[in-house]
C-alpha cells in the first residue's frame, strides 16, 4: 500500500469501443438469427463451442444474457418474478431465473425473447444441466447435454478416464447436431474454432497477468466488460483480433506507466461475480484510492490459467501455453473432441473446486500484489460461491485483510446499498485509507 | 457366514423386545454403536457422504460404512466454512465433523452428487483430522451408454486405492459376500415396503424411515437379522398405525423421522416415498456379475435417481415416482426439500405439474435443521383437508 500521494498518468482505453461493438454485433446476430438463416443454439457461455462445427450458428449464452438483464433492474425484477410465478425459488441461479423469466414473458433487452432452435450444455456445475433441461422442455426444442466429471484436485488430479468419458460424450454431438438441424458437421471448422478459442483464452490470461503491474493498467470494473467476448461472445477472427489489440494496448499502458486509477494507493481483489446493477461500488472504492485489479470470476471464465505450486509450496496462477504450441493440430473428430475434453478439465476446476479456489485466491492476492480482498457472498450463484468462505479463511491465514458482503449478482431485490457502503467504509478505514480529496 | 449373521450377535445394541426399539436405538446412539462395533470387531469405520458411495467395496474391505448425517440441532460452528445459503443438511453434516462427533472415523468418502455437499466434504478435508479421504464422481447421465464403463473405472480406482490404504487385496469372494449382504438388506427392506401396499399397513412411514436410516448406520448383517425378525413379527402386530390419508413423501435428504411422525399424526399414513433415506437408498438390487466392479456400477446407476442424476428429457425420476404412487395407491404426494436445495428446487414445480396431470395432488414443504412444529402441522393438515375434499 502506498501512502504517498502519487498521481499516475491515466487515459481511456482505445479498444473500449471495439469491445462494445463486438457485443452489439453478437446480440444483433442473435436477434436476427432466424432471418439470417442461422441456427440459434443456447446453453451456458462455455457451451457455445459445442456447436462450432455447424456451418452457420450463433449461440445465446445463458449467463451473459442474464447478466445483461441484471443491469436493467426493472426488467430483471419482472423476469425474476415471472420465474417465481412458475414456482421456482428465489435462491436458485439468478442468471437462470432471468433467462427463464425473459422466456416466459417473451421479452429481452432488445425486443422479444430470441427462442433458440436447440439447447446444448456441458454440465460444469449442478445448475447448468437442470437449467436447460427445464428450459428446452418448456420451449419444446431438442437438448444435448454432456457432463464433465468433478474431481477434487487436492486429493488427486483428473484421471485419464474422466477426460475419455467426457470426450466420448462429445463424440455423440456431431451426429446429434446433424440429426436435429439437417446440417453437415464441419470438423475442420470445429477444430479451427476450438484452437482459436484457446488462443483467445490465453490472450485474456496474458492481459489479466499484465495487471500484476503497479500501477494496474486495468480496473476490474472495466475488465467485467472486456472479458465478455472471451467468456461468452462469438468465436471468430474479429474477437481474436480484438484481444491481440487489447493485449498490445495494455502492454503499452504498462510500459508507459498508464494507470486505470490515477490515485492508486491500494490494490484489491474482488472474488465472485459483481452485483451487475451496482457496479458503482467499484468507483466508490476508487474514491479511497483503491483499485480492484483482479478476481477469479473474470480470470477463470475467460482466461487459460494454470495453478502451480512453487518450490516452497506457494500457489501461483500462470498463463497456459496455447495448446497448438504443445501438441499437433487434431487430425480428426476423435482427436478434436478429446482435446476439447482436456481443455474443459483444465479450466473448470476454477469454477467448482473449493480446494482449487482457495489456492487461487491466495495466489492472486500474492501475484497481483493485493493489499486486501473483497468477497461477494453470492446468493445468486451456488457454483461460484462454493469455496468462498474457505477462501476467506485461507486469505486471512495468508495475512490478507478480507471483507465479505452478501448480495445477489443479478437480483437487485437482495441489494442493501447502505449495508455494503458501510462495510466498505469500515474496511477502507481498517486498511488505513481515507476518502481522497485529490 | 450367512447374510444375517454377525460375528458379535450376542451383543447387538439394537436387540430388545420392542418392535422398533432396536432400529430406533441405532439411530439415536449411532456414535456409540460405531464405537462399540469397533471395540468388538477391531474393525475400522468409514463415513459416507451421499447414498451413491459404494458401500459394498468398503464393507468388503472389512470396514463398516456409515452414512454421515446431521443431528438436527442448532449449531454455530459451520457458518465460517459454509455459506448460509447452502442447504442446512450440508452445514449440519459439517458441524458433526467440526464438533468431533465422528472422531472414530478412519475415512470419509464422497461420491459427487451436489456442490453443497462437495463444500461440506472440502471443509471436512481441511479441518477435520481423518486419515483417509476419497472423492469419486458419480455420473449424472446415468443412462448414457458410456456411464457404466466410466463408473466401473471409478469404482475400480477406489477399490485399488482402498487396497493400498488397508495394505491388502480385496478378494472377489469378499466383494461377493458384501454384495449379497447388501442385496439381502435391500430385499428385506423392499419386502417390508410391500406390506405398505395393504389398505391398513402394519408399519408407519416414520417407522419405515427408521428402518432405512438405521440400515445406513450399522452393520448390514446385523440389520438383516433385525429385519427378518421384524418381518416375522409384523403380521401379528396389534398396535397397527392408525389408518389415514395415504401419502407418498418425495424429495431431498430427509432423515427427520419426527417430521414424518408429525405428518402422520395429522391424519396421514405415509405409505411410500422417494427419498435418499427411503426407497432411493435400497430399491434396486445389484445384479452380480463376473466383473464385480461393473456389476456394482450398474447397480448404482440403476438406483432411482435424485434430481441431479436426472437431467435429460427422459425424466426417469418422474416415471419412478408416478409408478410408485400408483402401486402404493397414494392419494397425495408431499414434496419435502432441504431449504436452499437447488436440485430439488428445479424438480418441484415440474413434478407438481406432472403429478397433477396424472391426477395426483401434491404439496411442497421446506425442511431445515430444526423443524417448526406448528407450521409443519398446520400446512400438513391443510393439505390433508384439501385431499379429503378432492376424495
Amino acid at each position: 500500500m502506498s501512502p504517498e500521494k502519487i498521481l499516475y498518468k491515466t487515459k481511456p482505453l482505445e479498444n473500449w469501443a471495439w469491445g462494445k461493438e463486438l457485443r452489439t454485433k453478437h446480440y444483433k446476430s442473435i436477434m436476427t438469427a432466424k432471418d439470417d438463416g442461422k441456427t440459434l443454439t443456447s446453453g451456458s457461455a462455455h457451451a457455445r463451442i459445442l456447436a462450432a462445427g455447424l456451418p452457420n450458428y450463433v449461440h445465446l449464452s445463458g449467463e451473459p444474457f442474464g447478466a445483461t438483464i441484471a443491469t436493467m433492474p426493472e426488467l430483471a425484477q419482472e423476469c425474476a418474478e415471472a420465474a417465481e410465478a412458475q414456482g421456482f425459488s428465489r435462491d436458485m441461479c439468478a442468471y437462470m431465473r432471468l433467462y427463464w423469466g425473459a422466456s416466459f414473458l417473451n421479452k429481452s433487452p432488445w425486443g422479444k425473447f430470441p427462442k433458440p432452435d436447440l439447447g446444448v450444455q456441458s454440465a460444469i456445475c449442478d445448475s447448468h444441466a437442470k437449467w436447460h433441461q427445464m428450459m428446452t422442455e418448456y420451449m419444446g426444442i431438442p437438448f444435448f447435454v454432456v457432463e464433465v466429471p468433478q474431481y477434487y484436485p487436492a486429493l488427486a488430479p483428473p484421471h485419464p478416464s474422466m477426460i475419455e468419458y467426457t470426450a466420448e460424450q462429445f463424440m455423440d454431438m456431431p451426429p446429434w447436431m446433424e440429426g436435429v438441424t439437417g446440417q453437415k458437421w464441419d470438423d475442420e471448422k470445429f477444430i479451427t474454432a476450438l484452437l482459436r478459442l484457446n488462443r483467445i483464452h490465453v490472450l485474456w490470461a496474458e492481459i489479466c497477468t499484465l495487471n500484476q503491474n503497479v500501477p494496474a493498467p486495468l480496473d476490474l470494473k472495466s475488465m467485467y466488460s472486456l472479458y465478455w467476448p472471451a467468456a461468452g461472445g462469438d468465436i471468430n477472427e474479429d474477437t481474436e483480433a480484438f484481444y491481440r489489440a487489447l493485449k498490445d494496448e495494455v502492454q503499452h499502458r504498462v510500459d508507459e506507466g498508464i494507470a486505470a486509477l490515477a490515485t492508486e494507493r491500494c490494490r484489491l481483489m474482488h472474488e465472485n461475480q459483481p452485483p451487475w446493477y451496482a457496479l458503482y461500488i467499484f468507483r466508490y472504492m476508487e474514491g479511497f484510492g483503491a483499485v480492484t485489479n483482479c478476481g477469479g470470476y473474470v480470470f477463470a471464465l475467460g482466461g487459460a490459467f494454470d495453478l502451480v505450486d512453487d518450490e516452497q509450496g506457494n500457489p501461483h496462477l500462470i498463463t497456459e501455453t496455447p495448446v497448438e504450441q504443445l501438441e499437433p493440430r487434431p487430425k480428426n473428430r476423435e482427436e478434436s473432441m478429446y482435446l476439447m475434453a482436456k481443455l474443459h478439465f483444465g479450466r473448470y476446476r476454477f469454477v467448482t473446486s473449493p480446494d482449487a479456489k482457495r489456492k487461487i485466491a491466495v495466489a492472486m492476492a500474492d501475484d497481483w500484489k493485493c493489499n486486501g480482498a473483497i468477497i461477494m457472498l453470492n446468493r445468486g450463484c451456488e457454483g461460484l460461491s462454493v469455496g468462498q468462505t474457505e477462501a476467506r479463511l485461507a486469505l486471512i491465514d495468508a495475512g490478507v485483510p478480507t471483507m465479505v458482503y452478501e448480495a445477489n449478482m443479478a437480483d437487485k431485490r437482495e441489494w442493501d446499498d447502505r449495508e455494503v457502503r458501510d462495510r466498505l467504509d469500515s474496511y477502507m478505514e481498517s486498511l488505513g485509507l481515507k476518502k481522497l480529496e485529490d | 457366514m450367512s447374510t444375517t449373521e454377525s460375528p458379535h450377535a450376542e451383543k447387538k445394541p439394537g436387540q430388545n423386545t420392542g418392535l422398533m426399539d432396536g432400529f430406533r436405538r441405532i439411530i439415536q446412539e449411532r456414535h456409540d454403536y460405531a464405537r462399540e462395533w469397533k471395540d468388538r470387531t477391531g474393525g475400522r469405520v468409514f463415513g459416507g457422504m451421499c447414498t451413491y458411495v459404494p458401500e459394498e467395496i468398503i464393507y468388503a474391505a472389512g470396514i463398516l460404512p456409515v452414512r454421515v448425517l446431521g443431528s438436527h440441532e442448532p449449531q454455530d460452528v459451520s457458518e465460517r466454512h459454509i455459506y448460509a445459503m447452502f442447504c442446512p443438511f450440508c452445514r449440519d453434516v459439517l458441524a458433526q465433523g467440526l464438533l468431533g462427533r465422528y472422531d472414530y472415523l478412519e475415512g470419509l468418502i464422497m461420491s459427487h452428487t451436489c456442490m453443497h455437499l462437495r463444500q461440506s466434504f472440502d471443509s471436512w478435508v481441511t479441518h477435520v483430522g481423518i486419515d483417509y479421504f476419497y472423492y469419486l464422481f458419480m455420473p449424472q447421465l446415468i443412462r448414457h451408454r458410456k456411464a457404466r464403463g466410466y463408473l466401473t473405472t471409478e469404482f475400480t480406482r477406489f477399490k485399488e486405492n482402498l487396497e493400498g490404504w488397508i495394505g491388502k487385496k480385496i478378494s472377489n469372494e469378499e466383494i461377493d459376500r458384501a454384495i449379497e449382504v447388501h442385496n439381502t438388506n435391500r430385499r428385506l427392506l423392499r419386502q417390508i415396503y410391500e406390506l405398505r401396499k395393504s389398505p391398513n399397513p402394519p408399519i408407519s412411514g416414520a417407522e419405515c424411515m427408521e428402518l432405512v436410516v438405521s440400515s445406513q448406520l450399522c452393520d448390514k448383517a446385523e440389520h438383516n437379522g433385525m429385519l427378518e425378525r421384524l418381518l416375522k413379527e409384523l403380521p401379528a402386530r396389534q398396535d397397527l398405525p392408525p389408518a389415514g390419508t395415504r401419502l407418498m413423501v418425495i424429495g431431498g435428504e430427509c432423515d427427520d423421522q419426527e417430521a414424518v411422525r408429525l405428518v402422520e399424526a395429522s391424519g396421514a399414513n405415509v405409505v411410500a416415498d422417494d427419498l435418499c433415506c427411503g426407497s432411493r437408498y435400497f430399491w434396486n438390487e445389484v445384479i452380480p456379475g463376473e466383473d464385480r466392479m461393473s456389476a456394482l456400477a450398474q447397480g448404482y446407476l440403476n438406483k432411482p435417481p435424485c434430481p441431479l442424476k436426472d437431467v435429460t428429457h427422459e425424466r426417469i425420476r418422474f416415471k419412478y415416482v408416478l409408478d410408485m404412487a400408483r402401486e402404493f395407491n397414494v392419494q397425495g404426494v408431499l414434496q419435502v426439500m432441504q431449504k436452499f436445495c437447488d436440485p430439488h428446487e428445479f424438480d418441484i414445480p415440474a413434478m407438481e405439474r406432472f403429478l397433477k396431470d396424472n391426477g395426483i395432488p401434491s404439496y411442497s414443504i421446506e425442511l431445515d435443521v430444526t423443524m417448526p412444529v406448528g407450521q409443519l402441522q398446520t400446512r400438513t393438515e391443510a393439505f390433508l383437508e384439501m385431499l379429503e375434499l378432492e376424495i
